[in-house]
């Protein structure tokens, strides 16, 4: 469904991405993770128009998408929705308001109207009785949960989560697991999860991406990478601080 | 050091070169949302009454204390050639063509539009505005054109009730100062103005709107260095806010002269 080949990016002299190769199946949950700065937002980025490569192919549903113009990618932004890592929120909505604005702009609803669409996305987010608060009002998790229902509003093939579990205390997260777990499963939607938190990705992924130094590293299931026996993927799982993961600034 | 100061010179012109025709695409991005018209009505109904509420106080109070300056200024000279006549003309003149216009601008610039180039920064940096734009919702239908279509009507509003007000003022401070009638100052200001001068100051406005409106936005959306970038982008707006002005004054009195 999703198809990134060779992917070259490059920030001034920082080089992200360097010949990224991953594709991504109708339907799974790929979780892809690695360490701070490696390039796992950057690589979600390119699928929503936000990062253009400076090298590469990105094909989506048999759709060269890579050097689509702004306008173009209009359609591909209908078909695939983004959570981002600070929720990106709109300060002076509400809830209620951020969640029925999407509804509002692109099925030419009244406020009103939109507003009744809104606050069921709010319900399958657990987030109904919050309706009316502004978004410096909620936690973090809480924001998350809001941001999840303001993407679903648009009816996505493919959901993109942007570290969705980080600053979060472990229940929320594991709720935020949760949520995100059922969503994909009851809708059938693609999920690509960017996170570096090994607990969350091993519950929910059906597939896992371990990026490093501008490529995929590994690629495997949940099991296949816990018992991989490689230094630098274990290092990762374990946490610890001496191996051989090198990491940006260390 | 001249080399230095050639390369400085390089660098800023360069720096303006690149800001104007960042500005040129920006307007070329409202055209395309204004024909046919997509603009968000809701946006623009909201911030253009947001806009003219929050600044109609200090404007009515900036443009009754300039002509109360205007009268003191003038009534040394006023007195002593007894040239209570041309009071009326004189600050009417003025106000409506120039002093009114440009200074309700720069205020409307101080309060306005440094707190959009804010708020569109603040958005910038926390995602907001890509948060829009992964829903497939352009932010120049829905954040800038609205914005910009706000301010310019704004300031044209704000324009005429802040030299209304001047006027009325002038004629306060002119009865309270310079002892002069009510009647006096009302025949020298409209035996000797025509509306070519009221109509003058308000095509002024409309320019004014229109350079604030697109350097405010524009810094507001091309913020770099997060937190940090808000405050040079506000300075940024705000001066070349004032720059544009005073262009724009000088050529429109040159043209309409």
């Amino acid at each position: 469904m999703i198809d990134f080949k060779n992917i070259h990016k490059t920030f001034g002299t920082n080089t992200i991405l360097s010949g990224l190769n991953l594709s991504i199946v109708q339907g799974e949950i790929m979780c892809i993770i690695g360490t701070s700065g490696v390039g796992k937002s950057v690589t979600i980025k390119h699928l929503v128009g936000l990062i253009r490569p400076d090298q590469g192919e990105i094909w989506f549903d048999g759709q060269r998408i890579d050097h689509l113009k702004e306008r173009a990618f209009v359609p591909i932004r209908k078909r695939i929705a983004m959570v981002f890592q600070k929720s990106a929120l709109f300060d002076s909505l509400n809830a209620l308001d951020n969640v029925a604005l999407p509804i509002q702009k692109h099925e030419g609803l009244s406020l009103e109207q939109a507003r009744k669409q809104a606050l069921g996305f709010l319900e399958k987010v657990y987030m109904d009785n919050h309706k009316e608060s502004y978004p410096h009002e909620l936690s973090d998790g809480m924001q998350k949960s809001v941001s999840i229902a303001r993407a679903m509003t648009i009816n996505p093939e493919v959901m993109l989560f942007d570290e969705p579990t980080t600053g979060l205390d472990p229940v929320s997260a594991r709720r935020i697991d949760n949520l995100i777990f059922d969503l994909s499963k009851t809708t059938k939607m693609t999920s690509i999860v960017v996170s570096h938190d090994v607990k969350s990705i091993m519950t929910i992924s059906d597939r896992i991406a371990f990026l490093y130094q501008g490529k995929v590293y590994l690629l495997g299931d949940p099991a296949m990478f816990s018992t991989s026996t490689d230094p630098i993927v274990q290092q990762f799982i374990s946490g610890t601080a001496t191996g051989p993961l090198v990491t940006p600034g260390f | 050091m001249i080399k230095s100061s050639h390369s400085y010179l390089f660098q800023i012109t360069k720096r303006m070169m690149q800001e104007t025709g960042e500005i040129a695409l920006l307007i070329g991005q409202i055209i395309r949302v204004s024909i046919p018209p997509r603009v968000d009505r809701n946006e623009l109904l909201k911030h253009t009454y947001r806009m003219a509420n929050m600044s109609l106080p200090i404007i009515a109070l900036t443009a009754f204390f300039v002509s109360g300056i205007l009268i003191l200024q003038s009534s040394t000279f006023v007195k002593q050639f007894d040239a209570k006549a041309i009071v009326g003309w004189a600050t009417g003149f003025s106000l409506f063509r120039e002093i009114g216009p440009i200074m309700i601008a720069l205020m409307f610039s101080g309060r306005i539009g440094a707190n959009n180039t804010a708020e569109l920064g603040a958005m910038t940096i926390t995602n907001q505005i890509d948060g829009l734009k992964a829903l497939a919702i352009d932010p120049i239908e829905y954040l800038i054109a609205p914005r910009v279509y706000a301010m310019v009507f704004s300031l044209f509003i704000l324009t005429t009730i802040g030299i209304g007000i001047a006027i009325l003022g002038a004629m306060l401070f002119s009865i309270v100062i310079l002892d002069m009638s009510y009647l006096t100052f009302y025949r020298s200001l409209f035996d000797n103005l025509y509306p070519a001068d009221f109509i003058h100051g308000l095509v002024k406005s409309i320019a004014f709107g229109i350079a604030i409106a697109l350097t405010s936005c524009h810094f507001g959306m091309n913020i770099r260095q997060g937190a940090i970038g808000v405050g040079h982008s506000v300075n940024a707006a705000v001066v070349s806010s004032a720059i544009a002005i005073i262009l724009f004054d000088f050529f429109l009195t040159y043209m309409l002269a």
